[in-house]
């Protein structure tokens, strides 16, 4: 692999290397040795735009797992020679699953209020540029934190390849100003087009995580 | 009111059913919401979903909405919005096995403090010495108790080996002169330190159970034994006369 401040030693990351994280909070969990995790999965995601089918930008998200059955994600996002490399989670209190789901349990938040709230089709719901994040504790305080779209600035539209399937995924970032440990969020809404081009009215699978920026010194690769 | 010959109630299977009926659909329901009161802890991995999926349209109010919906513009007032009744969702990367780990550990070696304030005073008075910022020559690679930044009073500063210090230290931004860096002064250090040694304050950490679990079962439980104690009774009753 190549020199760590290029996106390419990165996104060369296969399923089964390990990655040791050696952030803050790997730190505060893992003491000063930081997290060993596998890669487990990858998703190399594209983003491409539309009317030329130019790649805007890429996704590549690691599942690590560690013994006991963590799992985080190793995010690589890269927009042409620019990369950002962030760890997700999907905290305690987040649910994932279809939009049906979610809205089932009252998890609405992410999601602008359809003009009947009593009679509506999930897949048709729009995200909210200012979600309603419920209050997050962080060590030990609860807060609730004003969270608004970032990233593009809206949805995107991508996909990756699974076997000989291509998953269409829509990517939708947020971020808060206010201080927080993991102050990004990103809801990965997978399969929410059926191959024929329908879209299942129950929409997509949702994976709401919330997340931080790591610098590169923060993590190491150990090729399988 | 229906009475046999005898003047007694007559206590028809029929009849009987129907409240069974009744009182399925009340417990079912019942059992809904111990369902979704659950799910507000939240639940790793989606292996979860909701088995009541025979409605036919949509709505967002079948079990309420716990969080209210998203918004097109910022929120007008700084106050935070009601919670709902909502639990908090945990920010933090860390598992609850790693904290029960880390308890059980604290149990056993006498680590165990009922404040953070006393697990720090016993920490500093124990392992002074052996986080020591102080080196005379730069160390050929940086102590992993010295971190590479630390954050003064909201500020992030660089920790570097500074020769006239004598050790690792930073340019204190708000003094504006150079601060030998202190790991046990450190808040962020210090927890990480008093973590690997084993050191825990406050109660054991919390596991809140998620899912469709016990409480769910043992109503339909009940409910089944409801039903098939009336039936039983009906039929007994029926063939009495």
């Amino acid at each position: 692999m190549s020199d760590r401040s290029d996106a390419s030693f990165w996104t060369a990351i296969k399923q089964g290397d390990y990655v040791n994280l050696n952030d803050y909070q790997s730190f505060a969990e893992g003491g000063t040795g930081g997290i060993d995790y596998r890669v487990r999965d990858i998703r190399r995601i594209a983003i491409r735009d539309r009317d030329t089918d130019r790649v805007l930008a890429e996704y590549h998200l690691h599942d690590l797992e560690r013994e006991g059955g963590a799992v985080a994600c190793f995010a690589v996002v890269r927009a042409g020679d620019d990369f950002e490399l962030r760890v997700y989670f999907v905290p305690d209190g987040f649910m994932v699953g279809s939009r049906d789901d979610l809205i089932d349990h009252g998890h609405t938040w992410f999601f602008l209020p359809p003009p009947n709230p009593d009679d509506f089709i999930s897949s048709q719901l729009e995200y909210a540029p200012f979600p309603d994040v419920p209050p997050i504790e962080e060590e030990g305080k609860s807060t609730q934190r004003e969270y608004e779209m970032a990233g593009f600035g809206h949805p995107v539209y991508g996909s990756y390849r699974r076997g000989s399937d291509e998953v269409p995924v829509i990517i939708t970032e947020y971020a808060t100003n206010e201080e927080s440990l993991n102050p990004l969020l990103l809801i990965l809404e997978e399969r929410w087009m059926r191959p024929d081009g329908s879209v299942p009215e129950e929409g997509g699978f949702l994976t709401p995580m919330l997340g931080c920026v790591v610098e590169p010194e923060s993590a190491e690769v150990f090729p399988a | 009111m229906i009475r046999d010959s005898s003047g007694s109630r007559n206590r028809r299977p029929g009849r009987l059913l129907k409240f069974a009926a009744v009182g399925v659909m009340v417990l079912f329901i019942l059992g809904l919401s111990v369902d979704t009161a659950f799910a507000r802890g939240g639940f790793r991995g989606g292996g979860f979903r909701s088995s009541f999926r025979t409605f036919g349209s949509r709505s967002a109010g079948r079990t309420g909405s716990l969080f209210g919906w998203g918004r097109s513009t910022r929120r007008t007032s700084t106050a935070a919005a009601p919670l709902r009744g909502s639990s908090p969702i945990s920010g933090s990367r860390s598992s609850v096995a790693a904290q029960r780990n880390l308890y059980s550990t604290a149990r056993q070696n006498g680590t165990l403090f009922s404040t953070r304030t006393d697990a720090v005073r016993s920490f500093r008075s124990k392992y002074s010495s052996q986080y020591s910022s102080r080196f005379a020559a730069q160390p050929s690679s940086r102590p992993s108790y010295i971190p590479r930044t630390t954050v003064v009073n909201g500020r992030t500063v660089n920790v570097v080996y500074n020769s006239g210090l004598g050790g690792y230290g930073y340019m204190d931004p708000f003094l504006g002169r150079w601060v030998m860096y202190n790991a046990l002064t450190d808040a962020a250090m210090v927890g990480v330190l008093m973590s690997n040694h084993g050191y825990w304050w406050g109660g054991p950490p919390i596991y809140v159970s998620h899912g469709p679990g016990f409480f769910t079962w043992a109503i339909i439980l009940f409910v089944g034994f409801m039903v098939i104690s009336s039936l039983m009774r009906g039929l007994r009753g029926g063939r009495r006369r």
